[in-house]
């Protein structure tokens, strides 16, 4: 069935899937209309590029990085509650940046400035099948 | 037994004899299992919608929507579901009636599970076609 499908297809096919098989929705965060908005990125995205997808969606969203292997979801909001250590993050510098700046903070959470982006919980998970 | 020709026939064109209505499989829309809807853009201006309903922690019934995304609201281009018994796609969006087609029966919660890859693709072929 699969015929020539870019990287990006890929992994928003892939995406889809694992939400829907794996029933995620108790560790993502829901839009004010009760919904999970979904952004699927590759780790040389840029911030900026996924930046713009979270504010057509409305400001929070569930943001899956795509790996061959594996995926790495953490949830995106607008609410930095006072954190104290945010990062200036320019535009152009990639999700997986950001993922690993992430990954050495205990709290695997994070707020990064571009606009105001609080980047939290991250986990990784296993694609279903 | 059909006849000689008849078999030829209905070979030639994967005709076969419709399932029976109780041999379908149809999850109860009451029983207070739970439901959640995903949304993911294809591009600024579509998103594929997923509605999906939960028994025991599997997929029991599942709807897939090509949504075009305007200024002020949203339009259906095109779904599929798994309700009554069938995987069928709305060609329309529920636009215009009588848009159902009917891609492939379903007789257990399996198949309800299995037909994803199958919905998917649909609605993705259309999304491609739409460009």
């Amino acid at each position: 069935m699969k015929t020539t499908e870019t990287i990006r297809e890929t992994a928003v096919r892939r995406v889809m899937r694992t939400v829907a098989r794996r029933r995620r929705s108790d560790d993502m965060v829901k839009d004010q209309d009760g919904r999970f908005p979904i952004i699927v990125a590759l780790p040389d995205d840029t911030v900026e590029h996924v930046e713009s997808q979270r504010l057509r969606l409305g400001g929070v969203a569930n943001l899956f990085v795509a790996y061959p292997d594996k995926l790495v979801m953490l949830e995106i909001t607008d609410d930095d509650g006072g954190d104290a250590d945010p990062a200036d993050v320019h535009p152009g510098a990639t999700i997986e940046m950001v993922l690993a700046w992430i990954r050495q903070k205990p709290t695997q959470s994070g707020t990064i400035h571009i606009g105001i982006a609080v980047a939290q919980d991250m986990r990784e998970m296993e694609y279903s099948l | 037994m059909p006849s000689r020709n008849d078999r030829i026939r209905n070979g030639r064109s994967g005709r076969s004899a419709s399932p029976p209505p109780e041999s379908l499989y149809e999850h109860p829309s009451d029983d207070g299992c739970p439901e959640d809807e995903y949304f993911v853009e294809l591009d600024p201006d579509y998103q594929i919608v997923e509605r999906v309903v939960y028994h025991d922690g599997r997929i029991a019934e599942f709807a897939m929507i090509l949504v075009r995304v305007g200024p002020s609201r949203h339009t259906q281009v095109y779904s599929v579901d798994t309700k009554h018994g069938y995987l069928h796609q709305h060609i329309h969006g529920h636009s215009r009636p009588h848009d159902r087609q009917d891609v492939m029966p379903l007789f257990s919660q399996f198949d309800v599970e299995e037909s994803w890859d199958t919905a998917y693709g649909l609605v993705k072929t259309k999304y491609s076609r739409l460009e």
